[in-house]
């Protein structure tokens, strides 16, 4: 980390123990979210960190950006997971929207007033989300849409929504992006996902009912659906990825805090080889995940995004942070079986992330694809 | 129950089993305390005599069923040696015992956890179990036995998981195809399986030696270590399978995994399983 980085965090790290770490145990328990917390971490110049400052953004690299989200993960995976879905609905706005779409919504969404979300997935259309059926017929001046998404990262607490829906035949080809916002006439939400974690960040059905959308919020043009969503999509994992080594990174340093105060057999726990060998490797995977996460990311700040390594850094960190989680639990024992110590929340976020961005069956899958197109480019 | 059953008087035995039995009653067991989870024998709570009877003061932590349990079973210290272990049968409302409010739980949220409170608590001398100093034989003999039937919770979420993935995986299309057709979801599957019978026939063989009459401590932590071990990873497992549902309160899964971590640390942790184990293999070993 340069010097400017380790101030970022530092300053992001008291933020979250002033601000964030208070409410996460009741929170968690309530299933609340804050929006104050939200506009706090706007306040400080995170909600749109790769941003162009044309726009109100930040202007800085994914580095950063993994960093940030690596440092409010320590306190919270779920608002940092707000913070990222915001943060790609900014970077498709910025790499697909037009000049009046940009300095339309993207003001708002960089200085962290309001939330991003991004509505891909339905309830039968998950790792095959090219073949969503939510429709927008074309109707006088704009479309008409119709279909229910599900499992909406900040459905109802989000202003601006990127909804992709079928404007042509099947496949992927025939899908097209629209921007909708809040409030839109025959915009409504449903039902609210009961989970196991996350559980600070609202995941909601959105149910379009003769929605219309005028033809200046569609991105690109018809057919383009994919591109736009297929376009953040490395970025997307990295930033998963991030968030997963910042949740692992806090279920180490619970277990080593815990383990050097906790004696047992009149000795501290940290002194028995069994525990020590348990935290070496968390410490191992876990700063191997960031090693990954700094090379995918760097390949996207050289203008050369690595699929391989995003999928991989995805991979590997999310299964880290589920591996460590559980690990912490341990290590904890009864005391990080309840709520009193964060530990148990940590591991019921990561599980998700092993789900969400592209299951990590299907990073697989793509890593596989990739090495047979490397090799076919030696060849 | 088990616990009164083989180390209780006759008096004893007529008075609280036949209730606990039918299930009128509930029973609890108070070993651990705040400060001596896995180092159990290190307990505090002291139970002196005082003519015909003891008094009990001390906490117990993590105690299941607490707040509803008629009868508390409870491990004290009656000497100075360190095994010096004695069990006292605790009714309910008897005066200077008392129990806390439940303990929020990742899991196992609807069996109660708390803590018992002893405050000079008098218990008459007939319910003391066995004699004083007798109790670490209780307590190992009953651990071995806990370990076993915990295991066999861990076998049953195992065997729902595979089920419900079964099931799934006819269910689910993507990409034009039910996941059944995915080599990666098959692999998932023959894996939860094999996992799975391998739990059982190690549980059954082992059960079948104790109903023998052929104890091991052994192979009971080692029953302990593998199983609970194995269905955190199956149940894992089956949330991934049914991706975004899984994590959801839809499907059972996501509280199976919950519950299940706690049988990796309650009852004797997998750590301290390799221990036991460990002691017992080494023994020879470890004199030199
Ligand atoms: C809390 C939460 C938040 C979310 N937020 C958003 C959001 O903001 N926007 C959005 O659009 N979506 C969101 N999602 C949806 C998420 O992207 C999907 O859950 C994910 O894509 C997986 O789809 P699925 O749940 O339908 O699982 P399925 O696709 O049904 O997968 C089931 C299982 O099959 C496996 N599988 C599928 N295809 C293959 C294959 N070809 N080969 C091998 N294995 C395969 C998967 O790995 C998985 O294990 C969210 C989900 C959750 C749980
Ligand atoms: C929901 C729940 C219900 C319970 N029900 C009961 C009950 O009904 N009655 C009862 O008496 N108890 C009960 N317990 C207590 C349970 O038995 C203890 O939690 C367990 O024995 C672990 O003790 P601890 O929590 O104090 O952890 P600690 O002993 O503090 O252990 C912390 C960590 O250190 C490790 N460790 C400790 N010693 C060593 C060593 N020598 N070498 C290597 N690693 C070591 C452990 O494996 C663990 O990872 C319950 C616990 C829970 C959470």
């Amino acid at each position: 980390m340069n010097d400017f980085q380790k101030e970022l965090c530092s300053n992001l790290a008291k933020f979250c123990q002033d601000s964030i770490e208070p409410h996460m145990e009741h929170d968690d328990a309530d299933g609340k979210f804050r929006m104050e917390i939200f506009q706090g971490l706007g306040e400080y110049g995170v909600a749109g960190v790769t941003q162009a400052e044309e726009f109100g953004g930040a202007g800085l690299t994914y580095i950063d950006y993994a960093l940030v989200l690596e440092e409010i993960a320590k306190y919270s995976v779920p608002y940092a997971v707000t913070i990222s879905v915001s943060s790609m609905v900014q970077s498709i706005l910025s790499s697909y929207g037009n000049q009046a779409q940009k300095e339309k919504y993207l003001p708002a969404l960089t200085s962290g007033q309001e939330i991003g979300a991004f509505a891909l997935s339905e309830s039968h259309a998950g790792s095959d989300a090219a073949s969503l059926k939510t429709t927008a017929k074309k109707v006088d001046g704009g479309y008409m849409l119709n279909g229910t998404k599900m499992w909406i990262t900040s459905g109802g607490i989000a202003k601006t929504y990127i909804v992709m829906a079928r404007t042509g035949g099947e496949g992927a080809k025939g899908v097209s992006a629209f921007i909708v916002r809040d409030g839109a006439k025959g915009f409504t939400f449903g039902k609210a996902e009961k989970k196991m974690g996350w559980k600070t960040s609202p995941t909601r059905e959105l149910v379009f009912e003769n929605c219309f959308v005028p033809q200046e919020d569609m991105l690109l043009e018809e057919g383009k659906g994919f591109t736009v969503a297929m376009g953040g999509l490395d970025r997307g994992r990295v930033a998963i990825a991030a968030i997963g080594v910042g949740c692992a990174q806090r279920a180490l340093d619970e277990s080593i805090k815990y383990s050097l105060t906790r004696e047992q057999f009149k000795q501290p726990i940290f002194d028995f080889q069994g525990l020590q060998f348990m935290l070496a490797d968390m410490a191992l995977e876990t700063e191997a995940s960031r090693l990954l996460v700094h090379a995918a990311a760097q390949s996207i700040d050289d203008n050369k995004p690595n699929s391989k390594l995003c999928s991989m850094a995805k991979l590997k960190a999310t299964d880290t942070a589920m591996k460590v989680t559980t690990d912490a639990v341990q290590v904890l024992g009864g005391v990080g079986y309840t709520s009193e110590y964060p530990v148990e929340r940590f591991m019921r976020d990561a599980k998700v992330l092993q789900i969400v961005e592209g299951t990590n069956q299907i990073q697989r899958v793509v890593i596989a694809r990739q090495l047979k197109k490397e090799y076919e480019q030696h060849a | 129950m088990n616990n009164l059953n083989n180390n209780g008087s006759q008096e004893q035995k007529s008075k609280y089993l036949p209730k606990l039995i039918s299930g009128e009653h509930v029973g609890c067991m108070g070993m651990s305390e705040p400060e001596y989870g896995s180092d159990a024998v290190g307990m505090q709570t002291k139970a002196v005599k005082v003519g015909q009877e003891y008094e009990i003061t001390g906490n117990k932590m993590w105690i299941t069923n607490a707040q509803y349990a008629d009868v508390a079973y409870v491990y004290t210290r009656t000497g100075t040696g360190k095994k010096d272990l004695t069990t006292f049968i605790v009714e309910k409302g008897t005066p200077g015992f008392t129990v806390s409010k439940e303990i929020h739980k990742m899991g196992m949220r609807s069996s109660p956890t708390g803590e018992l409170s002893f405050q000079k608590c008098r218990v008459p001398e007939a319910n003391r179990v066995g004699k004083e100093g007798d109790s670490v034989i209780h307590m190992m003999k009953n651990l071995e036995i806990e370990r076993i039937t915990i295991s066999g919770i861990s076998l049953g979420i195992a065997q729902a998981c595979l089920d419900q993935c079964i099931k799934y995986a006819g269910e689910r299309k993507q990409f034009g195809k039910t996941l059944a057709n995915y080599q990666l979801i098959q692999k998932m599957i023959a894996e939860m399986y094999a996992e799975t019978e391998a739990m059982r026939r190690m549980l059954y063989t082992v059960c079948y030696e104790y109903d023998q009459g052929n104890r091991s401590n052994n192979l009971a932590s080692a029953v302990k270590l593998q199983l609970p071990k194995m269905a955190t990873k199956i149940a894992l497992d089956a949330i991934q399978l049914h991706g975004g549902y899984g994590y959801s309160r839809e499907f059972p899964l996501e509280r199976m995994m919950r519950d299940n971590k706690l049988n990796e640390i309650g009852a004797g942790t997998n750590e301290v399983m390799i221990m036991i184990i460990a002691k017992n293999l080494l023994n020879e070993a470890l004199k030199h």
